[in-house]
């Protein structure tokens, strides 16, 4: 049997010498002139499209869209759902709200939308049935989000009866939620509908779905008893700080109250503070972030003039994207920051303000 | 006629030391049902004796009842029982002991055929309609109406105050009614965390570098800094990062 | 002429039992109270002892006092003799001429003190009485002179003037009612231990199954209590001393007991005419002895300011306890009410369940002491010492002291173990916020602990620990003997060598030691063994001025204009010291979290820690 010549790797590989003198080979890389003709790895080979035959059953996703796309969580879902699929099975995507996102990445082959944006719980409970009914989906699998996802796939549960909600761990057999604040593990074979927290699956699929658009016989909109009176956003300054989503944040270095205040609003962000800020009077101590004051989860947080002590980070652990300003490049905040301005606190918020008030201006007064 | 209201009740527990507690998401919704008009009850399916019931009489109930119940009975339809004559049923969305589904609302509105609103921070009733404002993601608000007689589960981060008082504690009464009956196994199998959750994800074939290079990528010991350039250079490198990551409308 | 003051005598008497009754039926509309009438017989040598230790400590108007009050009582009394009885002496006339005299004097030193009065004091009434005095005084020397004159009619004014305010006033609450009030407060205070020479500190407990639940209205007070509140002269001495009112926070002790005094006489404040609570007008409350307190007399802020620190009862001449009216004014807010400010009801919420102030797990508490080979204390097992950490073994600082202690411990070769993870809060931060409930569970808690086990001694180097374990257990059946650790170091023999800190260094009296047990020797005492020499600060010892950790204060967070501890490190800095030696986790924490450039914290077994030989 002839198999395929093993690859061997030319061991004179590219080397660099640090600074110690020693040599140290870069990995990764092929040397010159590769005396047994090694093969490439095939990165950019495009990936197959899973379903190879005609389906015979299939899988439900069912999300919700914001603004034509889906976020993460949504996106995890349509993914387990194409790797539970068995190859005979099919991946149907149920999306609420209008969708502009290309599904196929993540396994979907077939994509059923309803566009409507309103809330109608009642009537995507009817969609969702009438789907059930054109699908026959061996599983059905929701986002377990508070508003969306999580509030649907309950009210079908409700009425199907065979559900997991909070699922913290799936595979191919089982389902596993997390009981009495994460100790306890309780597990079952995968029950009809799956609620899925966030972050369990990993959507970066080595397969591409067909992603083709389908259709379903919409019901008629019966009057619900409920009614949606319509949304409305509370501005950040009303909003507890650990829901706001956009916090401008005041250390020891920020001593121009009323910019800070002034920038905070042209974000339309939350202000807090650290504790040196609020123990010296500047600020409320409900505004405090860190180990005894509020622990917050905004999606940007931005650090001014504050040095990022340990029970600071404790603060803002589930902070998203982190922004820091501070005029000592040291500072430990830098380590956790995704991007870090060594400048003046004070000169920095002048220069923001202007840019978000009167953009061009500061191009104009700097010069090119 | 005065409005009938009843409150469903779970028993949590302090996630550090175990002691069983009335469940925080609960007594939020005690204290929004206690600022109703209207004749208010509790309503407990579990153990009569379970001492984390006098708190909710310290968080201000005058009345507990108690369903005795194990955790295989069939509690939906013992719950469904007794509030057939309700007008508004209040509950919390997920309890801190138990199956932890936030399922329990869901399905009693379903066995009662009542519309169900969850996720709510603050009602107000209005004739024979409730006005519900539900909490949405980033700081958006929703206001829904519904028809009374409804189920309403109140979002656990509902901004009130609850006040525990011992001397209510005494004043109050539990009581216990007909058990309930039934039992269905249980499709869980339970047991204590030993390991961190496994990611669902495809299995790929990978070559050792690429694998170790996707391991060792996330870790990041921070982001950029940025100590060159004037004052007016930097204010615009933040807002290019802002808009790069869709963070900012400006 | 000697008839008219006969008669006059017989009037005011008349007027002033009157003015007692009234003033009486108003005290007794309080709670009754256990006291024994034999403290009646008392009350001089209270009066002369226990009060003059007090009152001596401003000479000024502790002799001005002797003076108007002597002279006041002495004429009195030789009046009730001489006229009362008709007996028309001329010797005894003579002495009360002589005692008028001392009168006018006196009364002249306080006229004299109140036209450039210190803030403290209250004005309105208070800025009459010299005149009172003076025309009582006056107008008896006059009629004593010349019984018969043209004069000593004349003079019938002013002592009419005179007796009439100081007779009426008893009646109608006006400032003379301290008199009779003082004497009989003396007579049936509250806390007659503290005539014992003993320091009465601890809180009493309530009978819970009974439906005590602390004072929501006047009426609630135990009759004595309302008595007390009647002796407040307005000195403001406790004003003077109270760390939250120099803070700016809404609270300021003796308005406090004004409106106490308002409560159960009924009306509103604006007769008050002293300094307001800070930040809050006068005028705008009222009460009356069947409504609510806090709410309506008393906002909840100033109710929740109060740091229990004891420095107002420290300075009151009247003998007032004002912390026992403010944790009685607690307990119906935290038992009845639930209704407390800050994140104390998540910390109440968090003893109830966890039995630890920051909802810790308990088993880790003594996790600090993994690696110092030391024993933790087992059942059957007998020992000297326990050492109990208290909460603040879960905090990364105060670990550090407890390690020092640890190690000087082994270096003295004492017998002694650790509680270990059985240790439960002793309940003395439940208790300052008024929660008697979680209190006593958590103490009843506590002793069936100590009870399994076998030692002689406890040791703790949390104040707060020592004082509930001390002085309040007892009352629930727990009897220790529980040393300070610096109590207990000042008798170990420590090898304990110069210490190496060249830096000045001041000691900061902790509240719940200095005040609450009078332990201000042995830390002194210590420092001196290692050859510190204390850079005192003006405030110190027994008055020393409290950081502002105590009372659940920095749970309930009440805002001021300034905050106590900084108020406390500024004392520090005046003393040009760079270092401040402290004896309480709760003072490290509060000193620790002074913002800027300060001096920094040790406790004094740091410090000791430091200078062991070898």
């Amino acid at each position: 049997m002839q198999d395929a010549p093993i690859p061997r790797r030319n061991p004179r590989r590219p080397a660099v010498l640090t600074a110690a003198g020693l040599k140290r080979i870069t990995l990764g890389e092929q040397g010159e002139g590769s005396v047994f003709g090694a093969a490439l790895p095939a990165e950019a080979a495009a990936k197959p499209i899973r379903l190879t035959t005609e389906p015979s059953s299939a899988l439900l996703a069912v999300v919700h869209a914001d603004r034509g796309a889906l976020d993460g969580h949504a996106r995890q879902v349509v993914a387990a759902a194409a790797l539970l699929a068995e190859p005979s099975d099919a991946v149907v995507v149920l999306v609420f709200g209008a969708l502009s996102d290309d599904l196929a990445p993540l396994g979907a082959d077939r994509v059923i939308v309803s566009p409507d944006e309103a809330w109608r719980p009642d009537y995507e409970v009817a969609c969702l049935r009438a789907a059930i009914d054109q699908v026959q989906p061996r599983h059905i699998l929701f986002p377990d989000t508070e508003a969306g996802g999580g509030d649907l796939g309950r009210r079908l549960a409700a009425i199907e009866g065979d559900a997991a909600a909070h699922v913290a761990e799936l595979d191919r057999s089982c389902a596993t939620t997390r009981r009495r604040g994460g100790r306890l593990a309780a597990r079952r074979a995968l029950p009809k509908i799956l609620l899925l927290d966030p972050d369990i699956v990993d959507p970066d699929l080595p397969f591409l779905g067909r992603a083709e658009t389908a259709s379903l016989a919409l019901p008629v909109e019966g009057s619900g008893k409920l009614c949606d009176l319509g949304r409305q956003s509370v501005p950040a300054a009303d909003l507890p700080l650990e829901e706001a989503d956009f916090i401008l944040s005041a250390g020891n270095g920020v001593a121009d109250i009323p910019t800070f205040l002034s920038l905070a609003d042209a974000f339309g962000a939350a202000v807090g503070a650290s504790r040196v800020a609020v123990d010296d009077g500047k600020f409320p101590r409900a505004k405090q972030i860190g180990a005894t004051g509020k622990t917050v989860s905004a999606s940007v947080y931005m650090a001014i003039g504050i040095s990022g002590a340990i029970q600071h980070l404790q603060g803002i652990k589930a902070c998203r994207h982190v922004i820091a300003i501070n005029s000592d490049a040291s500072a430990p905040i830098a380590k956790r920051a995704d991007l870090t301005i060594v400048a003046d606190a004070q000169d920095v918020m002048r220069h923001l303000l202007r840019e978000m008030t009167d953009p061009g201006r500061n191009d104009m007064e700097e010069g090119s | 006629m005065s409005l009938r209201i009843s409150l469903l009740v779970s028993v949590g527990r302090n996630p550090v030391s175990g002691t069983p507690r009335a469940c925080r998401n609960d007594v939020a919704a005690l204290e929004i049902a206690r600022s109703l008009a209207g004749e208010l009850t509790l309503l407990h399916a579990g153990e009569v004796g379970n001492p984390g019931l006098a708190d909710y009489l310290a968080y201000g109930a005058d009345r507990l009842e108690v369903v005795p119940a194990s955790p295989d009975s069939d509690i939906v339809a013992a719950l469904a029982d007794q509030l057939g004559n309700t007008d508004l049923i209040l509950c919390g969305s997920r309890a801190e002991d138990g199956e932890e589904s936030g399922m329990l609302p869901y399905l009693v509105a379903q066995r009662l055929k009542r519309p169900i609103i969850g996720q709510a921070l603050s009602l107000t009733i209005i004739g024979d309609h409730v006005e519900v404002t539900q909490f949405l993601p980033k700081g958006a608000r929703r206001l829904v109406r519904v028809a009374l007689p409804a189920v309403v589960a109140i979002h656990p981060r509902a901004p009130v105050r609850p006040r525990y008082a011992f001397a209510r504690k005494r004043a109050g009464t539990i009581v216990a009614l007909a058990p309930a009956t039934g039992s269905q196994a249980s499709p869980w199998h339970i047991e204590p965390v030993t390991r961190a959750p496994i990611k669902f994800k495809a299995h790929k074939k990978e070559a050792g570098h690429s694998r170790m290079q996707s391991a060792i990528a996330s870790v990041s010991k921070g982001g950029e800094v940025l100590t060159e350039g004037s004052a007016a250079e930097k204010a615009q490198a933040i807002l290019a990062y802002l808009r790069r990551h869709r963070l900012t409308d400006h | 002429m000697a008839q008219a003051v006969t008669a006059l005598f017989w009037l005011t008497a008349l007027l002033l039992a009157a003015g007692l009754a009234r003033r009486a039926s108003l005290w007794r509309a309080g709670r009754a109270a256990p006291v024994r009438w034999s403290g009646l017989l008392a009350v001089p040598k209270r009066y002369l002892v226990d009060l003059h230790h007090v009152v001596a400590r401003d000479p000024y108007i502790a002799r001005t006092h002797v003076a108007v009050a002597g002279g006041a009582v002495a004429s009195i009394l030789l009046v009730a003799v001489n006229y009362g009885l008709a007996l028309y002496n001329p010797l005894l006339n003579g002495f009360i001429h002589l005692a008028g005299g001392i009168t006018v004097a006196g009364a002249f030193f306080v006229w004299l003190r109140r036209r450039n009065p210190p803030a403290r004091l209250s004005g309105g009434p208070w800025d009459r009485l010299p005149y009172s005095l003076a025309g009582f005084g006056f107008g008896l020397v006059l009629v004593t002179a010349s019984p018969a004159s043209d004069v000593a009619f004349i003079a019938l004014l002013p002592l009419t003037l005179g007796a009439g305010d100081l007779a009426l006033g008893i009646g109608i609450g006006g400032p003379m009612k301290h008199a009779v009030a003082g004497l009989l407060h003396l007579a049936f205070h509250p806390r007659p231990d503290r005539f014992s020479g003993v320091r009465s500190t601890g809180l009493k407990p309530l009978a819970l199954d009974q439906g005590e639940f602390g004072v929501a209205k006047p009426v609630d007070f135990t009759w004595n209590q309302l008595l007390e509140f009647d002796a407040c002269v307005q000195c403001g001495k406790c004003e003077a001393a109270c760390p939250a009112f120099a803070a700016g926070q809404p609270l300021n002790p003796k308005k406090l007991m004004q409106d106490l005094v308002v409560g159960l006489q009924g009306g509103s404040d604006a007769g008050y005419a002293g300094s307001p609570y800070p930040g809050r007008a006068i005028g705008e409350h009222q009460g009356g002895p069947h409504q609510p307190i806090i709410g309506g007399l008393i906002d909840p802020e100033t109710l929740w300011s109060c740091t229990t620190c004891r420095a107002c009862v420290q300075e009151c001449p009247m003998l007032i306890e004002h912390v026992d009216a403010i944790i009685d004014l607690r307990r119906d807010q935290a038992l009845v009410q639930g209704d407390l400010p800050g994140t104390a009801p998540d910390i109440l919420a968090n003893l109830r369940e966890t039995a630890t102030v920051g909802g810790y797990d308990t088993d880790t508490r003594y996790h600090w002491a993994t690696d110092l080979t030391v024993r933790i204390a087992k059942p059957g097992e007998k020992i000297d010492l326990l050492l109990m950490a208290g909460e603040s073994a879960f905090d990364l600082r105060a670990q550090r002291t407890l390690r020092a202690l640890v190690r000087l411990l082994q270096a003295a070769k004492a017998d002694f173990a650790l509680l270990g993870p059985v240790e439960t809060d002793c309940g003395d931060t439940a208790r300052r916020l008024g929660d008697e409930a979680t209190f006593q569970s958590l103490a009843r808690q506590t002793i069936a602990t100590l009870a399994t086990l076998s030692f002689d001694r406890i040791v703790t180097a949390d104040p707060h620990v020592m004082h509930s374990l001390k002085n309040e257990y007892p009352a629930l059946g727990g009897h220790y003997q529980v040393l300070h650790h610096t109590t207990l170091l000042a008798t170990l023999p420590l090898p304990l060598g110069k210490s190496p800190e060249t830096r000045s260094v001041t000691y900061h009296d902790p509240c719940y030691l200095g005040r609450y047990n009078g332990e201000t020797a042995a830390p002194r005492k210590l420092l001196g063994a290692i050859g510190i020499e204390i850079a005192e600060m003006t405030r110190s010892g027994l008055s020393s001025r409290c950081c502002g950790g105590g009372g659940g204060a920095p749970l309930t967070d009440i805002p001021g204009e300034t905050r106590i501890p900084d108020l406390r490190m500024n004392d520090a800095r005046a003393t040009g010291a760079k270092v401040v030696a402290v004896g309480c986790p709760n003072c490290t924490a509060m000193l620790e979290g002074v913002v800027g450039d300060r001096p920094e914290v040790l406790d004094i077994a740091e410090l000791l820690a430091q200078a062991l030989e070898g």
